[in-house]
């Protein structure tokens, strides 16, 4: 499957944490390449959730991107430097600076 | 803003085939597509440089004449098309944010299908996805969706997938089909008008078997089990309308099932623009109401593809260029004589595909039984979480319409808009009442169709 | 087959679920009878309870701006018999939120001290929140001018980039469609039967008055009927030959995601729209006030408005996704004020409608009274100001 382009590898921070995934990787790619396919705790049961549609259609894959709350991690490109952090029930927002 | 020309939304086969005949007539039009390429579902290409492409000669091909018809064709990948509004204004969203409201003479509504998964016990762990989900991961990203894998459903798709896995290196521990092998078997009495389709079934076929992939018939998979992440599967043989025989379930260790039952039209937008839908359970359910210029109720408003009734990619590019054809003579741009002459080799070219479509249709036609597997815990609303126990009592105390229901027990008032729960609830619904389950209605769509932020939403005041 | 009931309530929203459970508490037998017809104010409103906000115009600033222009520089843009109507309406919520609990084992979210705040942006404004303190601040000590100090202490997300804000503790919120369930259960706990998506069609009536009403599930022999169908009133009145100023006013929302419990604190209201964030967690924008036709649309502008407005009053919104929107038809009269009690036409038809934006917070003390004046009681209230005979010349 693999041609035999060098792939860049990208850097981004997932819940604080920096880690690396090759570039062209969704943020839902990028968990399951990076092991984590939870990509978020439910608010009313504290489940984990997971990729299921993978077309944007279901929202179960909803993750805290750049300070946005809750963004399809399915229909997003992991970014250099991107802000990435796992759902933990309820969305929360932060004061402005 | 810059004139949009027709706006069409979906970049697949039919959206992409409906931009080409507009395009060779002269108009302008814009396409709108969230994904990051042209494309749509089958032929989406890699995003991770490090995959091959697959070798689409047809979607390589459409992207081609795009290319070449640019001058006429505005592409908009990664925009969401949310709303639309006053008939025929559609609002759209990029991904840095920004809205604004596109206001064209026609649109063209191809927005393709999404997957069916009835609801059943553990449908919520993670590592429990659709085929598609598996798909785009392998072959877009080179991602394995995880280590055992056990593809279960009903459809061709399953084996397409499976094949496609293997490829790609993963582990595939067998595919369910729910339908009765026999069933299978009467296919090329109908297939014989497009041989090259059965061919492609049987390539398949062959693959799984020359990879120790078992092809099991009859099986449903009745629960997934796991703590944080599935790690078992649960499935049993199924007797008359797919209900399964409990005494003889099997288990499996796996930790990915990739589970799905055929595809739903994606009508939300449809709906918005007030077109009329009518329930066609043989092509995925509701459907957008068209004649045979696949206009819809809406003037101005065309639909095309998998999104106006699922009936594959070839029939959805087809069915894209008629509608582009269509929209162009609605504005005026081609002669009656010519389009009807265009419209009547493209009608001869769809009803060659449909004996097979059909015959496909049937053997993978949704059987009660899949409405069985529930427990009083399971989930069926995912969104917000709402147990089948809670739904069952609000319909049982009279909760019996899309709204009411939502009201009452929180069911399809999530993000997805009851996309994936009304399928299963509508027909609860329906046998609880009594009725037939064209009486209960789709779900409501309300704007905005995909997640945008207020801040998003707020700029587009600057539009006025 | 005919049956029999002493009254037929037409309409299960806030309101005629409201007259049913009063009526049913009393003894008497009673009918309700409902269809989910899109665009129901009850699903759709924001189930603020602001009964002096609303009253003094504040609930929503799209409306004090056209109060300001009405009422010149009086606070009180209703008459004050109607702000005693909700403030009393108002105070019942803590009890009927337990007695429901009992009943029916619903919780309603009736939510104490959330309390209302108005913010005030510009000089214009603060000058009208001044009168406004000076005129109700000594008379029923429920309203108080907040410092962008003591906003930020209490609700740091609320901008810093604003004079001051009123502060009407007394102002909470309910969920209306939990408060609407939890009634017609009650009602039913009480002896009380509810029909579903029992569309009523034609009465039937003799010696001035209806002896029957009949509908998609059958006809109903009455001793009375009451008329609660929200915006879709004046079409019942009218199978009884009776006219009532009732139309629909439009307003939408946008609703966000659902965030942290205690995102916010208090239920906002601002020159642009009204925020509050629901037990369940989503933030709800409202809203606006069309005089429009039974249309439930949204507009791509309004709600492009709504954002920048929720926006302006908590920056940080900016970043959360909206969930949905929608449109809900209030019952509107040419004055604002609820029509209540007995038709002048016929003996025993009642009107319990007009609600418009305050028929969430009306609710409870709507169906006491109404209630007993089909009882033939004195109601505790008087509803001498919501007679629909107020309107005699205007409809003759
Ligand atoms: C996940 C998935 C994978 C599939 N894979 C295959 C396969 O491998 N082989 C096969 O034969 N069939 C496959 N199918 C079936 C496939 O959908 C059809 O056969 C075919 O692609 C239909 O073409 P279409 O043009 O009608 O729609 P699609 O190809 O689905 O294209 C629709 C496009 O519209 C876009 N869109 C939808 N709504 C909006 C919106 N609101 N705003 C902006 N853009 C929007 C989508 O992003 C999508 O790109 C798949 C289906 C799914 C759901
Ligand atoms: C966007 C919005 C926000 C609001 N916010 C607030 C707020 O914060 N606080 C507040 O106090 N108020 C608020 N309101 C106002 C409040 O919602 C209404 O005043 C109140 O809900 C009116 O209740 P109702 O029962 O009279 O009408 P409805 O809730 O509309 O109920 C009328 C019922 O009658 C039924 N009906 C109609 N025709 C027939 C028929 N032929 N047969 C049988 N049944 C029929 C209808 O289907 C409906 O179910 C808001 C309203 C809107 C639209
Ligand atoms: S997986 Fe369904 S929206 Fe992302």
């Amino acid at each position: 499957m693999h041609n035999d382009v060098r792939t860049m590898e990208i850097e981004f921070t997932l819940d604080g944490q920096t880690v690396c995934c090759p570039e062209g990787l969704t943020v839902a790619g990028a968990m399951f390449h990076l092991g984590r396919r939870s990509v978020r705790m439910t608010a009313r049961t504290a489940a984990p959730r997971s990729l299921f549609c993978g077309i944007g259609v279901c929202c179960d894959c909803l993750m805290q991107i750049d300070e946005r709350a809750s963004i399809r991690a399915c229909m997003t490109l992991v970014q250099p430097g991107m802000r990435v952090v796992s759902g933990q029930g309820a969305a929360t927002v932060a004061l402005e600076a | 803003m810059s004139y949009p020309g027709i706006v069409i939304i979906g970049g697949g086969p039919a959206g992409m085939s409906a931009a080409v005949a507009i395009a060779t007539h002269g108009l302008t039009c814009t396409i709108v597509d969230e994904g990051f390429d042209l494309g749509g579902q089958i032929y989406r290409k890699p995003t991770n440089p490090a995959c091959a492409p697959a070798p689409h000669p047809r979607g390589e091909g459409l992207r081609a004449e795009v290319a070449r018809l640019g001058e006429h064709i505005n592409v908009r990948t990664g925009d969401s098309a949310w709303g639309i509004f006053d008939g025929l204004r559609v609002a759209i969203t990029s991904p840095d944010e920004c809205t604004e409201l596109l206001q064209p003479q026609a649109v063209i509504l191809a927005p393709g299908a999404h997957e069916l998964v009835p609801p059943f016990p553990g449908w919520t762990l993670p590592g429990v996805m659709t085929p598609g989900a598996a798909q785009i991961l392998t072959k877009t990203m080179g991602v394995a969706p995880g280590k055992r894998v056990l593809v279960a459903g009903t459809g061709p798709f399953l084996l397409a997938v499976a094949c496609q896995l293997i490829d790609a290196g993963v582990h595939v521990v067998s595919v369910l089909e729910a339908s009765p092998r026999s069933a299978w078997l009467t296919l090329p009495l109908h297939g014989f008008r497009t041989p090259a389709i059965l061919d492609e079934g049987l390539a398949y076929l062959t693959k799984l078997a020359r990879a120790h992939v078992p092809v099991r018939y009859g099986r449903v998979v009745v629960a997934a089990t796991g703590e944080t992440e599935l790690n078992a599967v649960e499935h049993a043989p199924v007797g008359a309308e797919w209900f399964p025989e409990r005494n003889h379930i099997e288990t499996e260790q796996v930790d990915t099932l990739l589970i799905g039952y055929g595809f739903v039209p994606r009508v939300q937008l449809a709906q918005m623009a007030g077109c009329d839908l009518e329930l066609r359970p043989d092509i995925g359910g509701w459907i957008p109401v068209r004649d045979r210029n696949l206009a819809t109720t809406v003037s101005g408003i065309f639909a095309a593809g998998d999104g106006a009734g699922v009936a594959g990619s070839l029939a959805a590019a087809l069915e894209g260029q008629l509608a582009g054809m269509a929209a162009t003579q609605f504005l005026g741009a081609i002669d009656e004589a010519t389009f009807t002459a265009a419209r009547h080799t493209i009608e001869h070219e769809l009803a060659r595909l449909r004996p097979l479509r059909s015959a496909l249709d049937k053997i993978s036609a949704l059987q009660p039984g899949l409405m069985s597997l529930v427990r009083d815990d399971t989930i069926v609303c995912r969104c917000e979480e709402v147990t089948w126990r809670e739904a069952r009592e609000a319909v049982c105390a009279g909760s019996t319409t899309y709204r009411s229901l939502k009201m009452t027990s929180r069911a399809g008032m999530g993000a997805c808009q009851g996309r994936f729960c009304w399928p299963f609830l509508s027909r609860l619904v329906a046998a609880e009442v009594k009725c037939p389950l064209a009486d209960i209605g789709p779900p409501s769509a309300r704007p905005p169709l995909g997640p945008i932020t207020l801040g998003a939403l707020a700029s587009g005041l600057q539009d006025k | 087959m005919t049956d029999t009931t002493d009254v037929v309530v037409i309409g299960g929203g806030a309101i005629g679920s409201s007259v049913a459970f009063a009526l049913a508490r009393h003894g008497a037998s009673v009918t309700l009878l409902d269809v989910s017809t899109p665009g129901r104010a009850t699903s759709a409103s924001a189930g603020g309870l602001w009964s002096l906000g609303e009253s003094l115009g504040l609930g929503c600033g799209v409306i004090l701006h056209t109060a300001q222009k009405g009422a010149g520089d009086g606070p009180a843009p209703l008459p004050l018999t109607f702000m005693d109507f909700l403030w009393e309406s108002n105070l019942r919520f803590p009890s009927l939120a337990a007695e429901l609990r009992t009943l029916c084992g619903i919780d309603i979210e009736a939510e104490a001290a959330t309390g209302l705040l108005y913010l005030v942006y510009d000089e214009e404004q603060e000058r009208h929140a001044n009168r406004i303190i000076e005129w109700a601040g000594s008379d029923h000590g429920c309203v108080e001018k907040w410092t962008p100090q003591h906003i930020h202490n209490r609700d740091p997300l609320i901008t810093y980039d604003l004079r001051g804000a009123i502060h009407f503790p007394g102002d909470n919120q309910v969920n209306p469609m939990l408060l609407t369930e939890a009634l017609k259960r009650g009602a039913c706990a009480k002896g009380a039967r509810f029909i579903a998506e029992a569309r009523v069609r034609a009465f039937q009536c003799s010696n001035g008055r209806v002896v029957a009403v009949e509908s998609d599930k059958g006809t109903i022999a009455c001793g009375a009927v009451v008329n609660a169908a929200g915006a879709w009133s004046a079409q019942i009145a009218r199978l009884a030959n009776i006219e009532i100023p009732i139309h629909p006013v439009r307003g939408q929302i946008v609703c966000t995601e659902a965030l942290q419990p205690g995102t916010l604190r208090s239920n906002l209201s601002t020159r642009d729209c009204y925020i509050l964030q629901k037990a369940h967690g989503e933030v709800i924008i409202g809203s606006t006030t069309e005089y429009c036709d039974f249309n439930i649309g949204v507009r791509y502008q309004d709600m492009c408005n709504l954002a920048a407005g929720a926006i302006r009053a908590v920056p940080a919104l900016r970043n959360v996704m909206v969930k949905r929107t929608w449109a809900g038809l209030r019952p509107g009269t040419p004055d604002e004020l609820p029509i209540l009690g007995p038709a002048v036409e016929l003996e025993n038809f009642f009107h319990a409608t007009g609600g418009f934006r305050t028929g969430i917070v009306a609710a409870p003390l709507t169906g006491e009274v109404v209630a007993a004046s089909v009882l033939g009681q004195t109601p505790k209230f008087s509803i001498e100001p919501f007679l629909a005979r107020r309107f005699q010349s205007l409809v003759a």
